[in-house]
Order: structure tokens, then sequence, then C-alpha cells
């Protein structure tokens, strides 16, 4: 559905994003990773078409992205892009006109929507008058507002409070059902985790992971063993031939293991030792995330 | 489907614009300035409840068709000449008359040119025309052509002239040029229609940058522009902008001709109930004539042409700021601008005047065309063609602009920096270095140094400036209350203060940004050892100076630029001890303290820490400047870097203090004690001794350092000391100094100053 070739962008002298190339196909969720500043938003503005690639391009189902494409999409921009003095209702008709909406059309749908939400009661509201995460809501309205094929969500959950992330989340599963294609940043590691089948990991404008997440989960976690007991000092020393080992407590280790072919080797190895616990560990998109960027990762 | 998108953004800004409790305060407000403006007659009667009337009626102009010179030619020598002239231009006729001072504004037509030509003493020909309003220039120039070839036959006719006389025939014709509806009271009401005209040309202008600068950073800072550049493209949208915009405008144009019909309306009925003299308000009838129409429909078409480029230009430079605040102040450029061609259209065009081919080409650019071409068709010096060039480059200027506009506005309201073709190896490793950024940072310092030392130039120069004139303007009046000092000497005693005042306020300036330096507790022989190491440096100095002095002397001379200097400071007329005391004090003293104060204190003082080669250049740089005088220029920047060279030598002021006033003293000495040949003699003797002794040393010093340089490893030390690459690097690095533009303008603003001081002393 969308597919992107080889994107560059420079600000200033500065490289933002760098040969970065991914397709995401129809009904998927994709999920995009990264630090701040890493060249996220860079490059959904380019998909939006608000800037111009300097290099590269970006196909939507086969078309080069223009201002008529990018209007079928739903987006939501990182920043609030809400005008204060407009009522929520005015705000749509405005950014539904913009989308060559009936009237008709854009009151039924804010309206359905805002059921949707639980919100009916802002729809003569003025922006001014919401609160952070309200506004979020607001935004989303206004990306599904136009019924899109295809959402980008820029941090679409920044600001809001647990109760209102859950509840996004449902809605955006309620969506892919529907067999929508959704693509959104997030730097919130768990909840990308809990909705994305695929993620891209962009780390100072280039791609560093580009995959589906549980296969990548499978890779990493197959490789880790979490062992509690009583093992001699000789076992440790065959065992770390496979991997290295790092002692967490007492008589607690992690083994890292460089294939996962020798877990059961390692099993073999252990049978005289005294085992109290024998597990292969389930890492996080976390830990996957920190391992591939290498710094310590903080929301 | 685009339009339709554009169509949403207009009705939607419009909507909002006039839906908005601003909107109807303006109008209220501007529904009654307008009845009142026009009533203001009828109020002002009602209010004195006397019945003097105020003749109002509205001057209608009409472009004359044909044209009639009443000629008063007593001396006979201008009929035949005109007669023949005027037989090739059409619609024109010529009319002896006896006496034209007869014709008063009340019983002549408005295509009637009185013309009175006769002989004088002193001009050989002089002549007046009458005109009841402004006539088109090419009857003017008719005439004016005549009477030169007059003038010229004259020359033939008269063999034994001198030359002088020749001079002044050729000269050209004096008219002299009365237009009789100008001068009186009422008549006023001829140019009413054009004030109002720009009065609302202003306004509309005003109200449009204004609101399309609120509405571009309004979704700039709320970022809605982030939503709605991914519907249309970013010309759409300037044009959608600036069009709903217009579009408000014209409405609230069209409210207030509303207002201006009710207001006429109210007047006549007003004047007819009340049976007040007919003419007391403005009437509807009044008003309406051809070229009334004709000028309002020009107007009202090239203010909305011209609304729309500027809006353009606005829309840019709001999608520049980052706040309201901001938005607001990048009007202030547009605004300006209006302001100054409205002022050069009433400078330059004025039925008084001939229009000549640089104000024909000036009128048909655009944003200019609007203030011209009405103002110039109103008094009949506007041509067809030239209107419609006028109109044909401000239409094709629109598009251009729009598409110009387009990619600094994205990337002004995206707040995006554009891809630069400069491409730097490995630049993302180089930005991140702490070196880098540091130098960036030393790199900003610099600048602001040149902007400080900028200012301080600039405010030293104004300063002088002011007081100079404050002085001459004061010095009689004080000198007229205390009469035991002479005028000479309390202006000379004013001139002290003020100079003193005028360096000292800019050195302040500069004082509050030098580093503050440590103290360090000198012991007994440091002291010696430094006022040793200053003799050193003064008695070495001296002989440069002389050698920089006479060189710049026989360059100058060569050049033709010889200025004495004895003669710019005005030494010829001195008397009495006072003033010679006072002279010196001038000349010699107070430079030798305050110059060296700024200069060498304040500029070196703030530009040390940038490197010593910089601040002796720049010191001298701005130590030339300020004298404002190019003979000097030279002159002054090369004593400037000896100076500078001196006082970071020693770290100390008053050598360079001494040397400035035995420099600027020994200028002024000769002059000064002209009567004391023994004390002019002792002091010369003291110089050359200085000098001899100075040379000594100085060739001595050459001596042991070419001496020294005979073993190698002295060589070695000195070329380490001159490393070029590193003095280059260290110069590149704090050339951002210059960069600031305060310090360009402080250049140029001392040039003009004293070109313009020249000429003004030339004049008088």
């Amino acid at each position: 559905m969308l597919e992107v070739k080889n994107l560059v962008k420079y600000f200033g002298i500065k490289k933002v994003v760098d040969n970065v190339s991914f397709k995401l196909d129809e009904g998927k969720i994709l999920g995009v990773l990264g630090k701040n500043g890493a060249g996220k938003s860079t490059i959904f503005r380019m998909i939006l078409n608000i800037l111009e690639p300097d290099d590269g391009e970006i196909l939507y189902n086969g078309e080069k992205i223009d201002s008529n494409i990018s209007d079928k999409i739903g987006y939501l921009p990182e920043v609030g892009s809400l005008i204060d003095s407009y009522t929520v209702f005015e705000q749509c008709m405005y950014y539904g006109k913009m989308k060559s909406m009936k009237t008709e059309d854009i009151k039924n749908n804010m309206f359905d929507l805002l059921e949707r939400f639980g919100i009916t009661e802002y729809a003569n509201m003025k922006i001014k008058e919401l609160s952070k995460g309200n506004k979020q809501k607001i935004q989303f309205i206004i990306a599904l507002l136009h019924n899109p094929d295809l959402l980008v969500l820029d941090e679409p959950f920044s600001g809001l409070d647990p109760v209102s992330v859950e509840y996004f989340k449902k809605i955006i599963l309620e969506l892919k059902e529907q067999g929508k294609t959704i693509m959104f940043s997030s730097h919130i590691m768990s909840q990308v985790e809990m909705l994305c089948e695929d993620v891209v990991i962009i780390d100072k404008g280039k791609i560093i992971l580009n995959c589906n997440l549980n296969d990548i989960k499978q890779e990493y976690s197959s490789k880790t063993l979490d062992i509690t007991g009583e093992i001699s000092d000789s076992t440790l020393r065959q065992i770390s031939i496979f991997g290295r080992v790092e002692e967490k407590e007492k008589n607690r280790y992690i083994i890292n293991l460089a294939n996962k072919e020798r877990i059961n080797d390692i099993f073999r190895l252990l049978y005289t030792s005294n085992i109290t616990k024998f597990s292969v560990l389930n890492v996080s998109l976390n830990d996957i995330f920190l391992d591939k960027v290498g710094t310590n990762y903080e929301e | 489907m685009k339009n339709s998108k554009i169509g949403a953004i207009i009705k939607n800004d419009v909507e909002r614009s006039i839906k908005n409790k601003w909107f109807v305060i303006l109008n209220v407000c501007m529904l009654l300035f307008t009845v009142i403006g026009l009533n203001f007659n009828i109020i002002k009667n009602l209010l004195k409840n006397n019945n003097i009337s105020v003749a109002s009626e509205m001057t209608i102009y009409s472009v004359a068709s044909e044209m009639t010179i009443y000629l008063e030619d007593k001396d006979n020598i201008a009929y035949e000449k005109l007669a023949k002239k005027i037989e090739n231009t059409e619609n024109v006729k010529l009319e002896l008359k006896d006496n034209i001072k007869e014709y008063k504004n009340s019983n002549i037509d408005s295509n009637v040119i009185l013309l009175k030509v006769e002989k004088d003493k002193k001009e050989y020909v002089k002549a007046e025309l009458i005109t009841k309003e402004a006539v088109s220039t090419k009857y003017i120039d008719v005439i004016e052509e005549t009477l030169s070839s007059i003038k010229d036959s004259m020359i033939s006719e008269n063999k034994n002239l001198t030359e002088d006389e020749i001079n002044q025939i050729k000269a050209g014709a004096s008219v002299e040029r009365i237009m009789l509806a100008e001068n009186i009271d009422n008549s006023g009401k001829t140019s009413l229609l054009q004030i109002i005209s720009n009065y609302i040309i202003f306004f509309v202008l005003l109200l449009c940058l204004n609101k399309i600068a609120n509405t571009i950073s309004q979704e700039k800072m709320s970022k809605s522009i982030e939503y709605i550049l991914t519907s249309i493209t970013t010309k759409e949208y300037i044009i959608s902008k600036v069009l709903s915009m217009s579009i408000i405008v014209v409405i609230q144009f069209i409210f207030e001709i509303a207002y201006l019909v009710i207001a006429i309306m109210l007047s006549t009925i007003l004047s007819l109930n009340m049976q007040l003299p007919a003419d007391s308000g403005v009437t509807l009838g009044s008003v309406i004539s051809i070229k009334n129409v004709i000028y309002v429909a020009m107007t009202f078409a090239f203010l909305c042409l011209t609304t729309f480029l500027q809006g353009v230009i606005q829309s840019v430079m709001s999608a520049k700021t980052t706040n309201i605040q901001e938005a607001g102040n990048a009007t202030i450029l547009l605004v300006m601008i209006n302001l100054i061609l409205y002022t050069l259209v009433l400078a330059l065009v004025s039925p008084l005047k001939t229009t000549n081919v640089i104000t024909y080409i000036i009128s048909v650019i655009p944003i200019i065309s609007m203030y011209f071409i009405p103002a110039m068709y109103l008094i009949g010096q506007a041509n067809i063609l030239q209107i419609i060039v006028a109109f044909v480059i401000l239409i094709a200027s629109i598009p251009i602009s729009v598409i110009v506009a387009q990619k600094p506005f994205k990337n002004a309201i995206l707040d995006f920096s554009p891809k630069k073709d400069k491409k730097i190896e490995g630049i993302e490793k180089i930005l991140s270095t702490r070196e880098y950024q540091e130098r960036i940072i030393e790199r900003k310092q610099s600048s602001k140094k040149g902007l400080i030392i900028g200012m301080a130039v600039i405010l030293l120069l104004v300063l002088q400036v002011i007081t100079g004139l404050l002085v001459n303007v004061l010095a009689d009046p004080i000198a007229s209350k205390i009469t035991f000092i002479s005028r000479d000497n309390i202006y000379l005693i004013l001139m002290c203060i003020v100079f003193a005042i005028s360096i000292y306020l800019p050195y302040l300036l500069l004082k509050a940004y030098i580093p503050k330096e440590e103290k360090i507790n000198e012991t007994k022989e440091d002291k010696k050892a430094s006022i040793l190491k200053c003799i050193k440096y003064i008695v070495l100095s001296i002989p440069i100076i002389s050698v920089i002095q006479m060189v710049c002397t026989f360059a100058i001379e060569k050049m033709g630029l010889g200025v004495n200097v004895t003669d710019t400071l005005g030494l010829f007329n001195y008397n009495g001890k006072l003033s010679v005391v006072l002279m010196f004090l001038q000349v010699a003293i107070l430079p030798a303290i305050f110059e060296e104060l700024f200069i060498r204190k304040g500029v070196i003082g703030i530009l040390k820490d940038r490197g010593a080669i910089l601040a002796v250049f720049v010191s001298s740089i701005v130590f030339a400047t300020i004298h404002m005088n190019t003979s000097q220029f030279i002159f002054a920047f090369l004593i400037g870097i000896l100076f500078g060279i001196v006082r970071i030598k020693t770290g100390k002021m008053y050598p360079t203090m001494i040397l400035h006033f035995l420099n600027n003293g020994f200028a002024v000495v000769n002059a000064l004690f002209y009567d004391y040949t023994i004390f002019i003699d002792i002091f010369t003797y003291i110089i050359i001794g200085i000098n001899a002794v100075g040379f000594c040393i100085l060739i001595y010093m050459l001596y042991s350092k070419i001496m020294e340089l005979k073993d190698k490893e002295s060589i070695q030390r000195l070329k380490e000391k001159l490393d070029y690459r590193k003095i280059k690097l260290n110069i590149v690095e704090n050339m951002y100094v210059f960069k600031d533009f305060t310090f360009a303008v402080t250049v140029i603003l001392s040039v003009t100053l004293f070109i313009a001081l020249d000429k003004i002393l030339t004049l008088m």
C-alpha cells in the first residue's frame, strides 16, 4: 500500500533522513520507533507531502505521492494542530472542507466519532477550553473524519491518561479489523508491542531494524537463558564457551547465547547441578531497542 | 477540486473575520467618523448657532479639450514666436490681452492660461504663468521652450555681452507659476478627494497586512498549517489567504462607501431641512463627475492589485514570525514603505512641476504605481500608455510574486531550513564535536563585539553632530548673558565640554563590555621596569610617527587631497591668552585623553581576547573613522596601528596618551605660539632631539636583532613566532567582528557625514 524508497532529507547541512526504505502492506499496523530527533516526524511529514524529499520517492498504491494523494491519508500531527478560537465543530468543518467533504458528511462523521469516544458534549466547546488529552482525541477524530484507508499517527498517545491510552488502542485495533492500514510512531515500547505486527527502528535518520515483531522476539528470546541453582565453577567455565555468562544474584545466572541451538547442550551440562529454575527469557521490545540503539532509552 | 478547497479557506476566513465582535466595533466607529467628518460644517454651525456660510463647493476637474492662452506682451517679444510654436499644437489658441491681472479665480475658466512676458534687466526675460487649476504639462513645456528660444535669440542680437551675461541668458527662462485655485482657502477641497482616498488606501492596506500577518502567524503557531498543507499546496495556500484577506478588505471598503453615502445623504437632508446655505455640506451632486469616477475606479483597481502583491510579501514575512507580537512587528516594514512612497508622491507629483522621465519610470513600478498613477492622473500628468503599462506590470508581477514566494514561505512556516549544497565530509561528526560548537559560540561573541563597537561609534558620531549643532545654536544666547568672556571663548569652552561628553558617553558603553582583568600587585621593581619600558616605547615611537607623517603628507599632496590641519581646526581667529589655552586644550589635551580612552582602552580592551592583531587592526579602523576626514584617514590608520602596538606591548594607557598629545600638540603649537618664537624654537629642538635619540636606538635595536639572527636557533624561534598559518587562522576566526552590519553602517555613516559636512561648509 505504501512504499518508501531511499528517502533522503537534509536540514541545512545536516542529514536528518538517511536512505530510509520500508514497505507497509494493506491492513497492517507499522510502528516506527526512535529516539527524540531520530527523524520519525520528518519521514511522516514527507509521506504527507508537507515536505519534499531531497532524494528518493514515496509510492502510495504504486503512485507517486502528491497533494491529491496525501489528501486521502488520515494524519495526526505530533504537535497540536488545532486553532484555539475555533469550536470543535468549526474545526472539523474547516479541516473536513480541506478534504473536500460535504457539510452533512462532516457533521455525521464527527458526531459518530464523538459518540465513539464518549465526548459528544464537546461538540460546541472551544478548543482552548479542552484539556490536552481531549485535544488529542479531537485530533484523532479529525484524522478519521474523512474515513481514510491509511492512517498516519505521529505520537498518538502523548499526553493521554492510561485509560485513554487503552481506549485509543482499542479503537486502533477496531480500525485494523475494518481493514485500515495504520502507521504510527511512539517512544513508549509497551504500546508499540501490543499493537504492531511490524516495527521500524530509526536512529540518526537511518533504519537499523525493519522486521516483523514476532520474528525478532523469537530470535532474541531464544538466545537468553535464566538459570537459578548451584552451579560449580567448572560447569560455568564449560557453559561460557557457548555464550556470555552474567551472575545477576547469588546462584542466578543470565546466559546470552551466540547460537540458540546450544540450549540443549547447556541443559545437558547442568544435569549434575542442583537447578531450581531453567527458563528461556521472553525479551521485551525495550530490550531489543536498547540492544539496537545502544543507549539507555528513557521515555 | 482544488478550487473548492481554496474556496473553503476563503469562505472560512471571511466568515470568521466578519462574524467577529471587533469587526462590528470597528465599523460602528467608522460610520460615526464618516458621518461626523462629512457633516462637520453643519455640526459646527449647529453648535455655533450662526449662519456663516462656509463655501465648500467641490471643485471639479475636467480634462480641457481646448486651451486658450491669454498673452500680455507689452515689450512685444513673445507673441510671434509663441504663435509660430503653437501652430503645430492642436486645440490651442492664442489671444493678446492688455492686462491679464484683471482676471481672477472667479472670472476665468479652467482652460485658460494667463501668460505675462516682459523684459527684465537681470534675467532678460521674465514670465508669469497663471492658471486656475493644474493644466497639462504639455502646454507649459511649449511655453517654456518658446521663452528659452527668445532668450537665445537675444545673444545673437546683442554682440557685446560679457561672459556672465551670456551665461545668464543661457540659463533658461524663469517662469513664475501661480495657480489661482490653489491660493484660495476653500479650494483646498480640490484635493479633498485625494486626501480621502489616500486615507482609505492606508487604512485598507494596514488592515489587510495586519490581518494576513495575524492569520498566518496564528495558523503557524497552532500548527494547523501542518494539517492544511497535506491537502493543498503552498501556492494555493498563499493565494487563498491573501485572497480571503483582500475580500475582507473589499467588504470593508464597500461598507465604507455605504457610510459615505449615508453621511452625504444625511448632509443633504440636514442642509435642506435646516435651510442652511446649500453649500455648507458636501452634497452628492458635487462629488460626482467623470474624472472623479475614473479616479476612484482607478484607485480601487490599483489598490486591489497592489494589496494582493503586498499581501504575498507580507505572508512570507509573517511566516517567519514566531509569535503574535512579531507578527505585528512584521507589518511595520511594509507600512513604512507605503508611508515613504506617499511622501515621495507629495514631493514629486505636483501640478507646479514638470514631470520628468524618471518620475514616469518610477510610476510604473508595482506598488509605487498605486500612489503615483492616480495622483498624476488627477493633475492631468498621466498619459494612457503609462497607465496601461503600469497595469500590465502590476498584473504580471502577481503570479511571479506567488511563485517566488512559495519556497521561502514554506520553509519559514514549517521552521525548516532547506538543504544546503555545501557538502562537508563527515559533517555529523564535526557538528557533534565540542570544539565546533564552541567555535560557533566564539564567532557569535565576536560578532557581538563588532555590534557593540559599531554602536559606540555611531553614538559618538551622532553625539558629535548633535552637540556641535547645539553649540552653534547656544553659543550666542550664552555669550549675551556672560559678558566677561568673549563669544569666541565661550564657543571654545562649549566645544571642549561637548567633545569630552561626546566621546566619554560612548566610552561608557564600551566599558560595560570590557572583560574584567585581575589586578596584579606590582612590586617596586616591577613598577620601575614598566616605567622604563614605557619610556623606551615612547622614545622609539616618535621617530616612527615622524616618518609616517612625512610619508602621508607627501602622499596626500600627490593625491591632491591636501588639507591643512590647522585650517580645518579654525585656528585663524584667536586672541588673548585664554583662547590660546582653550585651543591647546581642545586640540592637544582633550583628544589625547578621551580618544585614547575610547580607542585604546575601550576598543582594544574589548577585542584583546580575540587576538592582539585583530584588536590593533580594528582599533585603527575605528580611530581613522572617528576623524571623519578623508585626508586624515590613512594617517590616523597608521598612527592607530602604532599606538595599538604600544598599548598592547606596554599594557598601560599613559604612553599612548603622551604620544597622542605630542603628535597633536606639535601640529598646533606653531600656529598657537607664533608670538613666542623662543618657545617654538625650544619645542622644535626638543622634538628633533627626541627624534634623533629615537632613531639611534631604533637603528641599534634593529642592528642587534639582525646580529642575533645569525645563529640558527634564534631564526627558528622567530619563524615559530611568525607562523603565518596560525596567525591566518586567528584572523579568519575573528573576522566575525566585521560580520555585524553596524560596523559597515558606522563606516558609511561617518563617510557620508563627512561629505555632508564638507558640502555644507563649502556652501556656507
